[in-house]
C-alpha cells in the first residue's frame, strides 16, 4: 500500500507500507491493503506505520485521511517523527503550558496553551512508544 | 562643476551602490526561500481539492453551513488586500493598489488589509473602511487568524462575497495581480472541478464520522489554505520584485559612476592643461623682457 503524508509545509512521507494505524475522531483504526474506499477525519495523535514488522511513528495534528485500498493519502496540519522532537523542549513546553493554564484567565491565551499542551503530550507519547520498541537504541 | 564635487559625488554613489547590491543579495536569498515554500505548499492544497472533488457527489447544499449562509440582505463586499510591509520593491505595491482603484467600488466595499503599505495607502483614501489590519512581520503565520475573522464576518450575513486581492506568483520575472473569491464557496468550487477534471467521480466512499462533519471541515480547510497560499505567493513575488528593483538600481549606479568618472578625468585633464598653459605664458613673458 502506498502511503503519502502531506502537511501544508511539505510532503513528509511517500513510501510503500504494509499497514497503518490512524487516530480518527471515532477512535483508532488500522488500514490494511484492499481496505474499502474511505474518507475519514483525523484528530491529533500518533500514526503508526508498519513495514516488514518494523514500526515507525509520526506525531500528527488534525486532518484527513483518504484511501482506495491501494493508496492512502493523509493530510494533516503537522507531522513529526521521533528525530524531529526534542524531549527537553517538549517537557518544558508541557510545564509552561501548565503554568499558563493555572495563571491566566484570558480566553485566547488559555486556548493557545491548551493546544500547545495537547501537542506536547502527543509528542511525548510518540517518544515513549519509540523507546518501548527499541530500548537499546534509545538516546539516554 | 569642479573636480572636487565630482569626486565627492562618485564616492556617495559608490556607497549607494554597495547598499543596493547588498539588498539585492538578501532579497535573492529570501526569494528563493519563499519560492520553495510556495512549491512545497502546493501538494497539500491540491490534495484537499481532489478530496473535495471526490466527495462532491455526496455533498449537497444542506450539508455545510458554509454553503447555506443567508446573504440575501447583504449589500457590501469584503476584500482582503495583500501588500508588503516594506517599500523599495519596484511596482509591487503600486500594481495592487492600481487594481483596487480600477476594479473595486470602494463605496460598496469594506477592506481587510495585510501589510503596512496597504494600511498607509487605504488610510490616505477618502471614504474607505478598513475593517481590520492583519499586518505582521511574517504574514503567513496570520493565515488562520485571518481566515477565522473573515469567516466570522461572512457568517453575520452582511457581505455578499469575500475576496482576496494578491500577487500570483508565476515565475521570478512574471506575476499577476489576481482577485479570488473565497466565500461563498461556489467560485472556489468551480476551480476545484476545473483542476480535477480527469478524476473519476462516481466512486462510493465510506465517510467517517459523517459527511456533514467532514465536508464542513474540508471546505473550511480549503478556504484557509487558499488564503495561506495567497500570502505565501505574495511574499515570493515581493522578494523577487525587490530583487529586480535593486538589480536595476545597482546597474544604474554603475552607469552613473562610469559617466562621472569620465567627467572627472576630463576635468583633471583640463586643469593640467591650464596649469601648463600658465607656466608656458609665464616663461614666454619672462624671456621676452
Amino acid at each position: 500500500m502506498f502511503l503519502k503524508v502531506i502537511t501544508p509545509r511539505k510532503i513528509v512521507i511517500e513510501k510503500e507500507i504494509d499497514s497503518v494505524i490512524l487516530p480518527t475522531v471515532n477512535g483508532e483504526i488500522t488500514v490494511l491493503p484492499r481496505h474499502t474506499h474511505l474518507i475519514s477525519l483525523l484528530k491529533e495523535g500518533v500514526i503508526t506505520m508498519k513495514k516488514d514488522k518494523q514500526e515507525e511513528y509520526l506525531a500528527v495534528g488534525g486532518g484527513y485521511a483518504e484511501t482506495d485500498g491501494r493508496h492512502i493519502q493523509i493530510m494533516v496540519s503537522r507531522a513529526y517523527n521521533q528525530d524531529e522532537i526534542d524531549e527537553e523542549i517538549t517537557k518544558k513546553a508541557i510545564q509552561d503550558a501548565h503554568q499558563i493554564l493555572e495563571k491566566t484567565k484570558d480566553k485566547h491565551e488559555r486556548t493557545e496553551a491548551a493546544s500547545l499542551l495537547n501537542r506536547s503530550v502527543i509528542d511525548m507519547k510518540l517518544l515513549q512508544k519509540y523507546r518501548r520498541r527499541r530500548p537499546s537504541s534509545a538516546p539516554s | 562643476m569642479n573636480l572636487r564635487t565630482v569626486r565627492k559625488k562618485i564616492k556617495s554613489i559608490k556607497n549607494v551602490k554597495k547598499i543596493t547590491k547588498a539588498m539585492q543579495m538578501v532579497s535573492a536569498v529570501k526569494m528563493r526561500k519563499a519560492q520553495q515554500r510556495e512549491y512545497e505548499s502546493r501538494p497539500y492544497r491540491d490534495g484537499l481539492s481532489t478530496m473535495i472533488a471526490r466527495l462532491s457527489h455526496s455533498i449537497d447544499n444542506q450539508m455545510s453551513g458554509l454553503l447555506q449562509i443567508d446573504t440575501s440582505a447583504a449589500q457590501r463586499d469584503l476584500v482582503i488586500i495583500v501588500s508588503s510591509n516594506k517599500g523599495l520593491a519596484g511596482a509591487f505595491n503600486l500594481s495592487v493598489f492600481r487594481y483596487v482603484l480600477k476594479r473595486i467600488d470602494a463605496s460598496k466595499t469594506d477592506f481587510v488589509v495585510v501589510g503596512n503599505k496597504a494600511v498607509q495607502f487605504m488610510g490616505s483614501l477618502k471614504d474607505t473602511d478598513i475593517k481590520a489590519d492583519f499586518s505582521s512581520a511574517s504574514p503567513v503565520l496570520q493565515a488562520s487568524a485571518l481566515f477565522d475573522y473573515v469567516l466570522e464576518q461572512f457568517q453575520t450575513g452582511t457581505y455578499t462575497t469575500v475576496s482576496i486581492v494578491y500577487h500570483q506568483f508565476i515565475s521570478t520575472l512574471k506575476s499577476d495581480v489576481v482577485q479570488k473569491t473565497l466565500l461563498p464557496f461556489d467560485h472556489l468550487y468551480k476551480e476545484v472541478f476545473s483542476s480535477n477534471e480527469g478524476e473519476e467521480v462516481g466512486r462510493e466512499y465510506l465517510i467517517e464520522p459523517d459527511p456533514k462533519h467532514i465536508v464542513e471541515e474540508l471546505l473550511k480547510s480549503y478556504v484557509e489554505q487558499t488564503i495561506r497560499g495567497a500570502l505565501i505567493s505574495s511574499e515570493a513575488v515581493e522578494h523577487s520584485a525587490r530583487m529586480m528593483a535593486m538589480k536595476s538600481a545597482t546597474e544604474n549606479a554603475s552607469d552613473l559612476i562610469y559617466g562621472l568618472t569620465l567627467l572627472s578625468n576630463r576635468l583633471r585633464q583640463e586643469k593640467i592643461t591650464n596649469e601648463l598653459l600658465d607656466m608656458v605664458t609665464a616663461k614666454e613673458s619672462v624671456e621676452s623682457v
